[in-house]
C-alpha cells in the first residue's frame, strides 16, 4: 500500500483508479511531454496488489497479508536498482503460489464489485517490450516480466494466468498488410482479441473461475499511428478500437494520442456566427489528408471518452523543476456513468457511483531522471 | 447566421433577438414587457412541446455538439421524456457502446454495413405503426463522411409522420478529404443538415457562457475554449462538459418558416434519482420531479446574477448616475390619468367638442376661447 503511494503522487490517486466498466479514459501527450509515465502508472494501479486492498478495505486475513507482501516488492521497484526490484518481484511471485486457493478466490471474487484484480493488455504501435519493461518497473512499481512468464511457462495447474500481456505492434508494424484497410483491420482485430481472450484463465483452472470471469484492462498506445500513416481512415480505427471495446472481456479502456497542435488543427474551430462558413473556409483551408484523419480521430475519441487527461510543455517554456502541465477534463462519455440512464441496465449504477465523479483539474509535474514523478498545484513550490 | 436566418425572422421580437449580441442571448430589460411575457410563456411552451415529442412538432431535429459540451444531457432528458410520454425510443449508435437506460430498441449501427442497420431500423418501426417513435441517432460524422451525396435521402427515408428523427452531429470533428472531389457544388454535409433540420439545437458549455458573458460586460477580449484556444497539446478546455447543467441554443422552423430563436438552461436531474424512486413517481402520477428542467437562461441564476447586483449598487452601465423611467408612483399615475378620448367614447353625442378642463394655471382668454 504504502509502495503504491510512493510511486502514484497523491493528487493523481483518484483517477489512476480502474475507470467504471466499458468506459474510455484518453490520455494525450505532445512530442515533448511524454504520457508513458502516466501509462506505467495506470498499470501499476491496476496491478498493484496493494492498490486493491488498500481500496478493498477488507479486513480478511488473506487480503491483509497479501498487501503486506507486495507492498515490500514493490518498494524495492520504486528504488529503481535493478537488483533490489528482481529479488522483489521473486518474493512476489513465490508468495502469490504459496498463498492458497482462498486468497485468490477471494480476490476473484473482489474483482467484479470493486473493479480491481483485473488483467491488463498492452497494444503499443509506439514503443517495444523493453521500453515498457523498465517504465512500468520504474513508474508502476510493477514487474511485468514476472507476471508476463506466468502466462509464457505455461503454468498450468497454479497459475491465475499472465496479468499482463503485451501486443507488439510496433516491431511488427512492417509485416502487417499495407495496402489493404480491410486484411489490415482484420488481423489487428484477431491479434488483439487474441491476446485479450487467452490471458483469461480457462474454466477448469479454478472452480470459481466459472462464477466469475476476470476481466481486462485495455491499454492502446498511440493507434493513430495507423492514420498517421494513412493504413487505416480515422472511421474505420475508430470502429475498431469500438469493436475491441465491445468484447465482453474487456472491462475498461485507455487510449494514448498524440495532441500535438498540427494533429489537432485541423478539428474546425468553429465560431458560434457562422458554422457553415467556416467549415468550408477550413476546408480549403489546405489540411492534409493526415492532419485530418488524425485530428477526427482524437475528437473523436474524446468525444466519447469518460475523462482526458492531457500532459502538455509549460507555456513559458521549459524549466529544470517543471516537466510540464497535466489537465483532467471531463470528456463526453462521462455521462454515461455520471447519469444513470446510460447505464446498460439501472441496477449497476449503485455499486459503480462510488468514484463516478471526474473532477477537472490542471497541475504542473515533474518527471525525474530515475522515474520518480511529482504532481504539485500551479503556484505551489517546485521541489 | 444573421444572413442565413434573415428571411425566416419576421415578427418583432425576433428582429430585436437578432439584432442583439451575436452570441448571447439579450438580456431582459431591453425588451418591451409585453412582448418578453409573450416570448417567454410563448417558447417556454414550445421547448417543452419540443422535447415531450408532442404534434410530431419537429421531424427532425439536429444537436450540434463539440467537445466542450456534449449533447449527451439532452439526448437523456428526450429520452427520459419519451419514456414518460410513452413513446417508442430507437437508439442508433454509431459510437456508443452501451444501451441507453431509456432506450426500447439498441443497434449496433457500428457494427453494421449501411443496408444492414437499415433494415434493423425498418424492422424496428415496422411493428409500431400506431405509436409514436424517436429514432436516435448519435453521431451523424460517419455517414457525413462516407455518404455525402445520399445523405439528405437517406435520413429523409427515415422518417414518417409518426416518427422523428434526432440525430447528433460533432462540429469539431473534421470531414476527411475524399481523394476524387465528389461533386464541386455539393453543399457541405452540415449545410445541408441544417438545411434540413426543422430544428436545431447548439450546445454550450454553462461555464463557458459565464466566462464569455463577464468578458463581454467588462469588454474584454472572449475567451476561448479548448481547440479553439490554438494550445498545444490542449483538447477541452477545463469547464468543459459541466454536471449542473448545459446551455441550449434552439433554432426551431415552424411550417410557415418562421425561426424561433432562444437560449435555454438544462439542467441535470437530480442525482439521488433512482430507479426505485421514479417508478414511485411514475407510478404517482406526479411525473414532474423526474425529469431535468428546462428554464431559460437569463433566469438562471448565476447568469442573472451580475445584472441584478449592478441595478442595486446604482452603477450600471445603461443607468447613469440618475434614473431615466418612471418610479413605481409616477408609473401608477400615469395609468389612472383619464383621456378625453375615453370621455368622448362613453357618450355625449356631441361631436366635434372639445374637452378641457381648466387648471388653476391656465389665463382664460375671453377672445381666443370663446366657442
Amino acid at each position: 500500500m504504502t509502495s503504491t503511494r510512493s510511486t502514484i503522487p497523491p493528487l493523481l490517486e483518484s483517477y489512476l483508479r480502474l475507470p467504471p466498466e466499458t468506459s474510455l479514459i484518453l490520455l494525450t501527450g505532445t512530442l515533448g511531454c511524454s504520457v508513458s509515465w502516466l501509462v506505467s502508472r495506470f498499470v501499476g494501479a491496476v496491478l498493484h496488489p496493494g492498490t486493491e486492498d488498500g481500496f478493498g478495505g477488507a479486513g480478511a486475513g488473506a487480503g491483509g497479508s497479501r498487501g503486506g507482501r507486495y507492498g515490500a516488492g514493490g518498494r524495492g521497484g520504486g528504488g529503481g536498482e535493478g537488483g533490489g526490484v528482481g529479488g522483489g518481484g521473486h518474493g512476489l511471485g513465490r508468495g502469490d503460489d504459496e498463498d492458497g486457493a482462498r486468497g485468490r478466490e477471494d480476490w476473484d471474487g473482489r474483482a467484479d464489485e470493486s473493479g480491481r484484480g483485473v488483467d491488463v493488455v498492452l497494444v503499443s504501435w509506439m514503443r517495444d517490450l523493453a521500453f515498457w519493461k523498465s517504465e512500468i518497473r520504474r513508474g508502476g512499481g510493477v514487474d511485468i516480466t514476472k507476471l508476463m512468464k506466468k502466462d509464457a511457462d505455461a503454468d498450468e495447474n497454479e497459475s491465475s494466468g499472465g496479468r499482463f500481456t503485451f501486443v507488439d505492434c510496433f516491431t511488427t508494424l512492417s509485416s502487417l498488410p499495407q495496402n489493404d484497410e480491410d486484411a489490415l483491420l482484420a488481423e489487428l482485430e484477431t491479434r488483439i482479441t487474441a491476446a485479450i481472450t487467452s490471458q483469461r484463465p480457462s474454466p477448469t483452472q479454478h472452480q470459481t473461475n466459472t462464477r466469475r470471469r476476470r476481466k481486462t484492462f485495455l491499454i492502446l498506445d498511440s493507434p493513430s499511428l495507423l492514420p498517421a500513416l494513412s493504413l487505416l481512415t480515422s472511421l474505420n480505427l475508430s470502429t475498431l478500437l469500438l469493436r475491441l471495446r465491445a468484447l465482453p472481456e474487456i472491462h475498461s479502456t485507455l487510449l494514448t494520442c498524440p495532441s500535438d497542435l498540427p494533429l489537432l488543427s485541423a478539428a474546425t474551430p468553429h465560431t458560434p456566427t457562422g458554422p457553415g462558413r467556416s467549415e468550408q473556409q477550413h476546408q480549403s483551408a489546405g489540411a492534409s489528408a493526415v492532419e485530418v484523419e488524425s485530428a477526427a480521430f482524437v475528437v473523436q475519441q474524446a468525444g466519447v471518452a469518460r475523462c482526458v487527461i492531457g500532459v502538455r510543455e509549460l507555456e513559458t517554456g521549459a524549466a529544470g523543476d517543471v516537466s510540464g502541465v497535466l489537465r483532467v477534463s471531463r470528456g463526453g462519455g462521462g455521462y454515461a456513468d455520471g447519469c444513470e440512464e446510460w447505464e446498460g441496465e439501472g441496477g449497476s449504477g449503485e455499486k459503480e457511483g462510488a468514484g463516478e465523479e471526474v473532477k477537472e483539474m490542471e497541475v504542473l509535474y515533474l518527471v525525474r531522471r530515475d522515474g520518480s514523478a511529482r504532481v504539485f498545484e500551479r503556484g505551489a513550490d517546485g521541489l | 447566421m444573421a444572413t442565413r436566418a434573415a428571411p425566416k425572422v419576421c415578427d418583432a421580437i425576433e428582429t430585436v433577438l437578432s439584432n442583439a449580441t451575436p452570441h448571447l442571448p439579450i438580456t431582459s430589460h431591453s425588451m418591451p414587457p409585453t412582448n418578453l411575457q409573450h416570448r417567454r410563456t410563448h417558447n417556454l411552451l414550445l421547448i417543452n412541446k419540443l422535447l415531450s415529442q408532442r404534434d410530431a412538432s419537429s421531424p427532425f431535429t439536429l444537436v450540434l455538439d463539440s467537445l466542450e459540451q456534449s449533447a449527451r444531457p439532452l439526448i437523456s432528458e428526450y429520452m427520459r421524456r419519451a419514456k414518460l410520454a410513452n413513446v417508442h425510443v430507437v437508439f442508433v449508435s454509431f459510437e456508443t457502446l452501451r444501451k441507453p437506460r431509456d432506450a426500447d430498441i439498441f443497434i449496433s449501427a457500428w457494427y453494421l454495413t449501411l443496408p444492414a442497420w437499415q433494415k434493423e431500423v425498418a424492422d424496428a418501426l415496422k411493428g409500431r405503426q400506431g405509436q409514436t417513435t424517436l429514432l436516435i441517432l448519435d453521431t451523424l460524422n460517419p455517414l457525413s463522411a462516407t455518404h455525402p451525396p445520399n445523405l439528405a435521402p437517406l435520413l429523409s427515408t427515415l422518417i414518417t409522420p409518426t416518427t422523428s428523427l434526432l440525430a447528433i452531429y460533432h462540429q469539431d470533428i473534421p470531414l476527411p478529404i475524399s481523394q476524387p472531389p465528389q461533386n464541386a457544388y455539393a453543399p457541405a454535409p452540415l449545410t445541408l443538415l441544417k438545411y434540413l433540420a426543422t430544428t436545431i439545437y447548439t450546445m454550450h458549455s454553462l461555464h463557458h457562457v459565464l466566462a464569455r458573458k463577464a468578458a463581454q460586460e467588462r469588454s474584454h477580449v472572449e475567451p476561448s475554449f479548448g481547440l479553439e484556444e490554438g494550445k498545444e497539446g490542449v483538447l477541452q478546455g477545463l469547464g468543459a462538459n459541466g454536471r449542473e447543467g448545459v446551455v441550449v441554443e434552439m433554432e426551431h422552423r415552424r411550417k410557415s418558416g418562421r425561426g424561433v430563436r432562444e437560449w435555454y438552461f438544462l439542467s441535470s436531474p437530480p442525482p439521488a434519482r433512482r430507479s426505485q424512486a421514479s417508478g414511485v413517481l411514475g407510478g404517482g402520477g406526479k411525473v414532474g420531479d423526474d425529469r431535468g428542467e428546462m428554464v431559460f437562461l437569463e433566469d438562471h441564476p448565476l447568469y442573472r446574477s451580475p445584472e441584478r447586483e449592478g441595478v442595486s449598487g446604482g452603477e450600471g452601465g445603461e443607468e447613469g448616475t440618475f434614473e431615466l423611467g418612471p418610479t413605481e408612483k409616477q408609473r401608477r399615475d400615469r395609468e389612472g390619468v383619464v383621456l378625453p378620448y375615453f370621455d368622448a367614447q362613453k357618450g355625449g353625442g356631441e361631436g366635434g367638442r372639445i374637452l378641457y378642463d381648466m387648471g388653476s394655471e391656465d389665463d382664460f382668454d375671453e377672445e381666443e376661447d370663446e366657442i
